[in-house]
């Protein structure tokens, strides 16, 4: 029993793949490098990442699950778990879906089936509320920030999104759990982590001349809303759990 | 009067009309264009009451000519009155857009000098927006009644959806509590709306794009002694011939003329049973009939599904790995999502029970109406005993109580009701008439 360890990446997990299925060694876990925990009877095994390999796992995979099942597998990799929990649950579907193909998707009654779902349900979810709940402030030079704390690791999910919505501004999101940057220039996005001179751009801010004013007819447009016989709080935080208030312009904590 | 003041104003105004969701369209970002819309909606936020909000919802001006007992805006009404122009609307909406606070504008106005006049100005607005701000989001409008069909038709190529209320469930209860409103100034637009929806959906032009998702309409509840029977017959009506995509029903909020009206509390329990009611018409095959006869409230204590189930025991237990789709619908603690996953599931191999609750089926109450591989693993088959588990401890009543009362009803208003029966309106409605 082996456990494999690789550097965090996605295109490192499926390098791991890779290299089980190539040596034949059964894991007992996959976990990141920084994560794992010695186990006295498995031998350790980190994977250096190959993209050559990873892409063709990748290709492999979109054969038997098309782009959009495939697209699940980095939602269930991008889910906020350790990854000493979910790197077994991923490669256990992977592996029915090489042994079966893609109909295993259907078999909603199996266990590695029904897990791997749940992962990705949870990233999805919480993408899907983010698309909503992330708020831009726009800064003296046009630029709109936002920050958020989400659970998952879905920067990579929203930009794009973002880019489409708010095509013509230029915008930096910034997920504060983990210090990822997405960036959009007004034509291109991409990714970037731990910068120190981006991290200062949310520190010292000035907003742009209208921007206090939306602000305030934003918070008071939330409380007029409300209907006050029909008051719900535990409606409420269900719908949008308090762990994301931080970050609502509207909601004054 | 400042932009805020007059803005509180006017969110105060159109609050009452619950219709929310920014779903139904989905166009994607195009050049030159500011904005996308969802096909599934985007929740921006909640509000103290539970309620989603996903655009701005504003009254053009709360200052009308009507005189509606039950609307917060009627003429007789001492409000402050206001009113916003174009420009500094579409200002707000391209604000609130880009820093994602919301995904589009939710349009409606008290009747102001006319119909015809207010309808006028909301085109003015949204043509605005559209065109000089180039706003590409989700747009709902509301339809003015008594516009003329140029309007409505000059409307519904701008924006995404429209709606109409109904507000009243028989033309009884409109004659009483909003006597200048007639029927047809409220369903020829509806008719107009459903027609133009149609024949952009079969037959498509790309030069004339015409409220992609469709209209909708809402309706109080709890205003007028109408029973849910009345009530879900006409929604089951209006989604058949008014290709209406959605029904919503609003607590009746006391704030209108109390000679006339309710002052209760809503009743947030008796609107809930209604979109229980609902979602079984549209989603799970079911029919007005089989869910309450016409001179009745649905049940208070017990949802309407496991109501019918309670009384059709004789079509229960159905075999899991063999009943049909639309039988599996029919199983309390099989939603749809799960009905479907059965069927896909069982393609491959028998269930089990611990598949089942893998799959997430509430067993809790699934399992007294299923056989899984021939095996029942309810306590019993009798009636009460399954009604008492599916009943929530809070609904729990004394069971010689008639359950079937509207719950916070006066003796006034039964005994109006009581000698409603087979009145006229009852009539009108069953015949799918509004």
């Amino acid at each position: 029993m082996t456990i494999y360890t690789y550097d965090g990446s996605f295109m490192g997990f499926l390098s791991v793949v890779f290299e089980i299925y190539e040596t034949k060694r059964i894991p007992s876990a996959i976990v990141c490098d920084n994560e794992y925990q010695t186990d006295f009877f498995s031998e350790v095994s980190f994977v250096k990442t190959d993209e050559a390999k990873a892409e063709r796992v990748e290709r492999k995979l979109i054969h038997h699950l098309g782009n959009d099942g495939f697209s699940r597998i980095l939602s269930a990799f991008s889910c906020g778990v350790d990854s000493s929990r979910k790197g077994l649950i991923i490669f256990n579907f992977i592996r029915l879906v090489l042994k079966h193909g893609g109909s295993v998707c259907e078999m909603y009654n199996l266990h590695a089936v029904s897990e791997f779902n749940s992962l990705a349900h949870k990233t999805d979810k919480e993408a899907h509320y983010m698309q909503g709940f992330l708020r831009f402030r726009i800064v003296s030079d046009g630029t709109l920030i936002a920050e958020y704390a989400p659970d998952n690791d879905i920067t990579h999910f929203l930009i794009p999104y973002f880019s489409h919505r708010n095509a013509e501004n230029r915008f930096i999101i910034r997920d504060t759990n983990r210090e990822i940057y997405g960036l959009y220039n007004g034509s291109e996005w991409t990714l970037a982590s731990n910068e120190p001179r981006l991290a200062r751009i949310f520190e010292d801010i000035a907003y742009s001349e209208d921007e206090l004013v939306f602000r305030e007819l934003w918070q008071q447009y939330y409380d007029t809303v409300s209907i006050a016989s029909r008051k719900n709080e535990r409606m409420r935080s269900q719908f949008m759990p308090r762990r994301y208030w931080k970050y609502l312009t509207e909601i004054v904590i | 009067m400042t932009l805020k003041d007059k803005f509180r104003i006017l969110t105060e105004g159109a609050k009452y009309d619950v219709s929310c969701s920014s779903s139904g369209a989905s166009r994607g970002a195009q050049k030159g264009k500011i904005g996308l819309t969802n096909v599934g909606g985007v929740c921006h936020s909640f509000t103290a009451d539970g309620r989603c909000i996903s655009l701005l919802k504003v009254l053009m001006t709360n200052n009308c000519i009507y005189d509606c007992k039950y609307c917060i805006n009627r003429t007789s009404s001492d409000i402050p009155r206001a009113m916003m122009s174009p420009e500094e609307l579409c200002e707000i909406v391209m604000g609130f857009y880009t820093r994602n606070y919301i995904e589009g504008l939710f349009l409606s106005s008290a009747v102001f000098r006319t119909p015809d006049y207010t309808m006028e100005l909301l085109i003015k607005t949204v043509r605005l927006l559209r065109q000089k701000y180039r706003f590409g989001g989700y747009i709902h409008m509301k339809a003015i009644p008594a516009a003329s069909p140029e309007l409505i038709e000059q409307a519904a190529m701008l924006v995404d959806r429209m709606s109409m209320n109904i507000e009243l469930p028989t033309s009884e209860s409109l004659k009483l509590l909003a006597p200048q409103k007639n029927k047809e100034a409220i369903t020829k637009p509806m008719h107009q709306l459903s027609e133009l929806y149609d024949e952009q959906r079969y037959e498509p032009s790309p030069n004339r794009s015409l409220i992609p998702a469709g209209q909708t309409t809402q309706m109080i509840v709890g205003a007028t002694p109408d029973t849910d029977g009345v009530i879900i017959r006409l929604s089951e009506g209006l989604y058949r011939k008014f290709s209406m995509k959605r029904v919503y029903y609003s607590a009746y909020v006391p704030m209108g003329d109390p000679a006339l009206l309710p002052v209760t509390p809503p009743n947030l329990l008796r609107e809930n049973r209604l979109y229980q009611a609902d979602w079984l018409l549209r989603f799970y095959g079911f029919e007005a009939d089989e869910l309450v006869p016409v001179n009745y409230n649905l049940p208070s204590d017990i949802d309407p599904k496991s109501d019918w189930a309670l009384r059709n025991m004789d079509k229960f237990p159905v075999e899991v790995n063999d009943a049909p789709y639309e039988t599996l619908l029919r199983v309390p603690g099989i939603g749809v999502k799960n009905a479907w996953r059965i069927r896909e599931a069982r393609k491959y191999t028998r269930l089990d029970y611990d598949d089942l609750k893998r799959m997430r089926v509430v067993m809790k109450r699934a399992k007294n109406f299923l056989t899984i591989n021939g095996k029942f693993y309810g306590g019993s088959l009798n009636t009460d005993v399954i009604h008492e588990l599916l009943v929530l401890p809070e609904y729990k009543k004394n069971p010689t109580e008639q359950l079937r009362l509207f719950p916070d009803e006066t003796p006034v208003l039964a005994a109006a009701r009581q000698s409603r029966l087979l009145s006229e309106a009852a009539t009108e409605s069953l015949s799918g008439e509004f």
